[in-house]
């Protein structure tokens, strides 16, 4: 792993700069464990980073990281995982990017059951231009956009995957590292989409959904005897979340039987990256049949 | 234009109809007998019914432009012929069905009426072979077979190839009915035609359509991805891409939209297959953004623009060419960036590969513009170009670690002369790196120091200036000694040379200067060119001028006339040439 470059002629960042506290450093170690536990090489894996104080984290680690556009990290990582199947590709994004922006890449990554998985880091919050309401933000939440607090009904990203026809649909917190890697490790493992919903205190413009707020209100599904192989309980059990008082973490849902896009395409063409490309005849195409 | 040497066929009819099919038919008669033909298109953006219209131009010399004239119309419903009752010539032949048509026509021109007018039952000749219309068009085309002095026998053998996998049975039906269409207008209407142009000897040539020669040179540079959504008139190319997708393993994904499409290319190239993405005016306006993602993250990218009417929804069928000043500037920031314009097929084929092998050797975006009428019409491609001629270059890649010396140390945006750094792919062994979308150093972190930014910019910048061998002159066409010099870009090239030969006839002598290579300009290899111009006129399918524009910007040329067309429609030579002729003579 690289780690000996000098940086110290250039003003740069090659560690994180979030701000002290940030639930972002507790996703940053899980994945960084998950990756480590899975001991994949590290120039097979890519982070594909959205914008935001989460998509970071793709210039942050030893892996390979492709900070992409706001919203649009998942088809650029579709597109890196199509053209070349050996890469474990992971996304790392924030609710404003996957949720807002997004949304509709979001939820075709979803039925399209690429074999990416999605790390989303859930603040309800949009850190990096200063606070203003979310796709996940709790109605009331106030802001500088929504100074006389937020109308709108969040979404349930969970839920939405779920609905999306995900065949991975988990939950962990930013605060609970060890478990949160565990999952992230399964998902990285899913032969197919998988998503990974984090509850992720902003220590900086988000005073409500804290940890101490999360940590009240989190179990561990594996504690209870639900078991994660049925779509229509686990869209019963995604919709805890929306009383505001129980969160649920832990593999929601999980069906490997459906085929990857991988798997389907692995049958009729050889990965892309490994095809010489050097004179390809076309002269059959210019014949008409 | 003199019958002995050329004429127009058109079929019109509502679409659905087969009027698109009874061209393709049409074509391969006039390629099989030695004849050359230039087919386009013209149609609504409706599915069913309508207008549609296909031109069949057919010459013993090799022609590669539309004319304004038909000679020979076959109309499968009424309201085509009002439509193109003007456009017939004098002593030119409609071929209509005397079931469907009820109004007054008279066989021979008259004072109302300057072309004959040929009634035939296409419509009962059908019912009478196996009760439905089904064979209706085959009895047309021999009809124009009869008019034309054609003999059967290539039309027959074209039938037979064509609908033998289907079942003998329709092959039959259809043999019934192109012999009873043909004697129906033997028995009927003797003697009445002269005989034109029935057989050729063209050197051999394909036949193929804009859009084929995109995909096909594509498939020959080593696409191996593509995404797109679907929007008219790009989805052919993306369509072709797709029928070949197992023969070349090739994945074609279609996306949930063209930000998608165009992202999924960008991560595709990313990971090291060479990828294009395909749209028109309104897929590209939602791609923009991720065209400066290429550029910043020095990602090769290749993006096909088949212009259309705009602003907005605008003509969704119809041909034009006011994209340019858009592409050349779409995205926010400054980088740098390629965009070609080719003009007929052969250009087509060969600088889509031009474009990847750009990419891929200064690692940029290359967009390549084409249009409605150039994507859709079928063009002449000599058989004798030859189609592996242009290698594919991939740049400066690096493998794996050992080539670099240390992985630690590798710099995926290293400062070089030629702004160009060594690129890695990502599961290079050995070596990872980081890139994106920020500001980075060399080393693809995220750095916002001034010093940093301006080393970064300029080293980007520089590849417009490094690529510059790889950039041609415009290409002249005609006596070099030329009065007059019309300038064309993209489509128009054609048009422009055979008014040329148009205006040689009134003994104007004219050549054309042709750009298919619109950015960035070679302006040494250039300017020289432009300065020999005696007096030029710039021809262009846009309302502002936006090439001649350019000319002023970076040449300082002003062209002495702008010949600007945005009705939907191709320039016709004939049109060119007497707008020559009346505004500057």
């Amino acid at each position: 792993m690289k780690s000996k470059k000098d940086l110290s002629s250039h003003y740069t960042q090659s560690t994180p700069n979030w701000c002290p506290g940030c639930g972002n450093y507790g996703i940053w170690v899980a994945l960084k464990n998950a990756l480590q536990e899975l001991n994949l090489p590290a120039h097979k894996v890519v982070l594909v980073g959205d914008i935001g104080c989460s998509g970071k984290l793709a210039y942050w680690t030893d892996y390979n990281g492709f900070g992409g556009l706001h919203g649009r990290s998942i088809p650029i990582a579709e597109g890196v995982k199509m053209a070349n199947s050996d890469l474990t590709v992971i996304v790392v994004g924030g609710d404003g990017g996957l949720l807002g922006e997004g949304l509709q890449h979001f939820l075709h990554a979803c039925r399209r059951n690429v074999n990416i998985a999605v790390i989303l880091h859930n603040n309800q919050v949009y850190g990096l231009t200063t606070g203003q309401t979310s796709p996940t933000s709790d109605p009331g939440y106030k802001s500088s956009t929504t100074p006389e607090g937020s109308y709108e009904t969040p979404l349930n990203p969970s839920l939405l995957a779920l609905t999306a026809q995900a065949t991975f649909v988990s939950a962990g917190f930013a605060g609970n590292t060890l478990h949160l890697a565990q999952i992230i490790k399964s998902a990285i493992l899913h032969p197919g989409f998988a998503l990974v919903d984090i509850y992720q205190p902003c220590v900086t413009y988000n005073y409500i959904n804290t940890y101490e707020y999360y940590s009240k209100r989190i179990y561990d599904i594996t504690t209870t005897p639900y078991r994660p192989d049925n779509r229509f309980r686990a869209m019963k059990k995604s919709m805890e979340i929306e009383g505001g008082q129980k969160f649920p973490i832990g593999i929601l849902f999980q069906d490997e039987t459906r085929p990857s896009l991988q798997s389907n395409i692995q049958n009729r063409v050889l990965p892309l990256v490994k095809q010489p490309i050097q004179n390809i005849s076309v002269k059959s195409l210019f014949e008409k049949e | 234009m003199n019958l002995k040497n050329e004429f127009v066929i058109a079929i019109s009819g509502k679409a659905g109809q087969g009027v698109l099919s009874m061209g393709d038919f049409i074509q391969q008669i006039v390629q099989n007998i030695g004849l050359y033909s230039f087919v386009w298109v013209d149609y609504p953006s409706l599915i069913k019914g309508g207008h549609n219209v296909v031109f069949i131009r057919v010459s013993n010399k090799p022609v590669f432009a539309p004319v304004e004239d038909i000679n020979y119309l076959i109309t499968l419903d009424t309201e085509s012929i009002d439509i193109h009752w003007d456009e017939i010539v004098k002593k030119g032949v409609l071929i209509y069905d005397i079931d469907i048509v009820k109004k007054e026509i008279s066989l021979k021109p008259n004072k109302n009426q300057p072309f004959f007018a040929v009634g035939v039952p296409f419509n009962s000749i059908s019912k009478n072979i196996n009760k439905s219309t089904r064979y209706a068009n085959t009895a047309a085309i021999a009809v124009l077979h009869y008019v034309l002095g054609w003999e059967l026998g290539t039309y027959a053998k074209i039938i037979e190839k064509k609908f033998k996998k289907k079942s003998q049975q329709i092959v039959d039906d259809n043999i019934i009915a192109m012999k009873q269409g043909y004697e129906y207008a033997e028995d009927n209407y003797d003697n009445l035609f002269t005989h034109p142009l029935k057989k050729g000897d063209a050197k051999v040539y394909y036949s193929i359509d804009g859009s084929q020669a995109l995909a096909f040179g594509a498939i020959r540079a080593g696409v191996k991805f593509t995404a797109a959504y679907p929007m008219t008139p790009a989805t052919p190319i993306f369509d072709h891409l797709a029928t070949f997708s197992d023969k070349y393993g090739i994945i074609a994904k279609q996306a949930e939209d063209e930000i998608s499409a165009i992202c999924m290319t960008i991560g595709a190239s990313y990971s090291g297959a060479r990828a294009l993405t395909m749209s028109s005016g309104g897929g590209f306006s939602l791609m923009v953004e991720a065209i400066g993602l290429a550029g910043i993250t020095e990602t090769p990218l290749v993006v096909i623009n088949a212009m259309r009417g705009g602003p907005s929804t605008g003509l969704p069928t119809k041909t034009e060419q006011s994209d340019l000043r858009f592409v050349l500037h779409a995205s926010q920031g400054e980088f740098p960036r390629v965009v070609l314009a080719p003009g007929d097929a052969v250009e087509l084929y060969q600088l889509i590969q031009e474009a990847f092998n750009l990419a891929d050797l200064y690692q940029l975006p290359v967009i390549v513009l084409t249009d409605k009428y150039l994507a859709t019409s079928q063009m002449i491609f000599p058989k004798d170009i030859d189609l592996d001629a242009i290698d594919v270059e991939r740049g400066v890649l690096i493998n794996n670690k050992n080539e670099i010396g240390s992985a630690d140390t590798y710099a995926r945006y290293l400062f070089t002369k030629d702004g160009v750094s060594p690129r890695a792919l990502p599961g290079s062994k050995g070596i990872t790196f980081h890139s994106g979308s920020d500001e980075h150093n060399e080393y693809g972190e995220i750095c916002e120091d001034s010093q940093n930014r301006v080393k970064m910019m300029d080293k980007r910048m520089r590849k417009e200036k490094s690529m510059l061998p790889s950039i041609p002159k415009p290409k002249m066409y005609g006596n070099s000694n030329a009065d007059i010099t019309l300038i064309s870009w993209g489509s128009t090239k054609w048009a422009a040379i055979e008014a040329t030969e148009l205006l040689a006839e009134h003994n104007i002598l004219a050549n054309v200067m042709h750009f298919n290579y619109i950015y960035p300009f070679n302006i040494s290899k250039t300017q020289p060119l432009l300065n020999k111009i005696k007096r030029s006129i710039v021809l262009e399918n846009n309302a502002t001028g936006q090439f001649a524009g350019l000319l002023k910007q970076y040449f300082n040329f002003e062209p002495e006339h702008s010949l600007l067309k945005y009705d939907g429609h191709p320039f016709y030579p004939n049109e060119i040439a007497k707008i020559i002729r009346n505004k500057m003579f």
